[in-house]
C-alpha cells in the first residue's frame, strides 16, 4: 500500500512537471491571429482584396507555420489563411484550451501527489511508531 | 366614384414607381453568382472558441438607391454549418442542439431599413431560428456595385450588391439550451458574421 502510494504520488509530481512544461512549449509558440478568407479573384477585382475574418483573433499554437500569411492584419494581428487550414485538414489549437485543459491536470495532479504522498508519509510514520513501541516491549 | 377611381390609379402609379426604382439582387448559389456566400457563428467559451462557417445562404435583397432603403429575405442552411470537427458538427445538427432535421433552416426577414451614413444601414427584422421568431436590428455595409466591364469580367450579371455585418444571439432565447456536460465548451451568446453578395442578372 504503502508502495502504492508513493509510486502514485511521484507519477502526479511528474504529471505536474511535464504538464508545466508542455504549456510553456506550446505558449512560446502561441501567435495571436485572425482566421481569414481570401477573397477570390471576382470580389478582389470590384471589392478590394479585404480577406473575410472567420471568427475573432486568437491565440494559436501554431506547429506548422504553413497557413500563417506574411500580411498582417489590424493591430498587427498575424493571418491565417483558412483554406489553407481546411486543405490541410488541420483544426489550430488555441492557447486558452492549452491552459484550461493545463489548469485542470495541475489541480488534479497536486491534489492526488498531495494526498497520496501525505497518506504515504502518516503511513510510514505510523510503521515506525509500531516498530518503535514493538521494541520497546 | 371617378375621384375615388382617379385616386385609385393615381396610388397604383405611385406605387408602380416606387417599385420600379427598386432593384431585387439575388443571393445564393441559385442566382448563379460566381463568389460564395459566407455566414460564421462564433461561440467564445472558456475552454474555446470555435466558429463555425457556412456558404448555404439564398434568398433576395431590395434595394431602393434613391431613396437610400431597402427589404429583404435570407435563408440559412443551418446543417451546412462547418465547425471544423465532424464530431461536434454531428453533435450541433443533433435534436439536443440545433435539431436541424426538424428546423432545417434559419429565415431573417427585414421590417425596416434605415439608413445610417455612407454605406451603413440599421435594419431591423424577424429572425427565425429553432422554430422561436423574434425581432433583432443591427447595422450592416451595403455596397452597391453598377454593372460596368468589370463586373461582367467578374462574371457578375447585373448590378452587384455586398452586404457585411454582425450581430449577438442568445441560444436560450431560441430555445437552444445547452447541456451541462457542453457548459464551458459553448458559449450562451454567440455571434453571428455575415457576408453575402447579390445580383440583378
Amino acid at each position: 500500500m504503502i508502495r502504492v502510494l508513493g509510486v502514485v504520488g511521484w507519477a502526479s509530481i511528474a504529471v505536474l512537471v511535464l504538464t508545466f512544461g508542455l504549456e510553456r512549449f506550446l505558449a512560446s509558440k502561441a501567435v495571436l491571429a485572425q482566421r481569414v478568407r481570401l477573397p477570390d479573384a471576382n470580389v478582389e477585382a470590384l471589392f478590394g482584396g479585404e480577406p473575410t475574418p472567420i471568427g475573432s483573433p486568437q491565440t494559436y499554437v501554431i506547429l506548422d507555420p504553413k497557413a500563417l500569411l506574411p500580411d498582417k492584419g489590424p493591430g498587427g494581428v498575424a493571418l491565417l489563411d483558412d483554406g489553407c487550414l481546411q486543405r490541410e485538414g488541420s483544426y489550430p489549437l488555441q492557447l486558452k484550451t492549452v491552459e484550461f485543459v493545463g489548469g485542470i491536470v495541475r489541480w488534479v495532479a497536486a491534489g492526488l501527489a498531495g494526498l497520496c504522498l501525505g497518506n504515504r508519509w502518516f503511513l510510514l510514520r505510523r510503521r515506525a511508531r509500531l516498530q518503535r513501541s514493538r521494541e520497546g516491549s | 366614384m371617378q375621384t375615388t377611381f382617379k385616386l385609385f390609379t393615381a396610388l397604383l402609379a405611385c406605387a408602380a414607381t416606387a417599385t420600379s426604382l427598386g432593384q431585387t439582387f439575388r443571393v445564393g448559389k441559385e442566382a448563379g453568382l460566381p463568389v460564395s456566400q459566407t455566414v460564421t457563428v462564433e461561440s467564445d467559451a472558456d475552454f474555446e472558441n470555435f466558429t463555425g462557417i457556412t456558404h448555404g445562404v439564398s434568398g433576395v435583397i431590395r434595394i431602393d438607391a434613391a431613396k437610400k432603403t431597402g427589404s429583404g429575405r435570407l435563408e440559412i442552411d443551418l446543417a451546412s454549418i462547418d465547425t471544423g470537427v465532424p464530431l461536434r458538427n454531428e453533435h450541433m445538427r443533433s435534436p439536443q442542439w440545433l435539431d436541424t432535421a426538424k428546423y432545417p433552416t434559419a429565415v431573417f426577414e427585414t421590417t425596416s431599413v434605415r439608413h445610417k451614413a455612407g454605406d451603413t444601414y440599421t435594419v431591423t427584422g424577424r429572425l427565425t431560428f429553432h422554430g422561436v421568431t423574434r425581432t433583432i436590428t443591427t447595422d450592416v455595409e451595403a455596397r452597391l456595385i453598377r454593372e460596368s466591364a468589370q463586373s461582367r469580367a467578374a462574371r457578375f450579371k447585373g448590378d452587384v450588391v455586398r452586404v457585411k455585418g454582425q450581430f449577438r444571439l442568445r441560444l436560450s432565447d431560441y430555445g437552444v439550451k445547452i447541456p451541462e456536460i457542453a457548459k464551458g465548451k459553448v458559449a450562451e451568446v454567440v455571434t453571428i458574421r455575415f457576408d453575402v453578395f447579390g445580383q440583378t442578372g
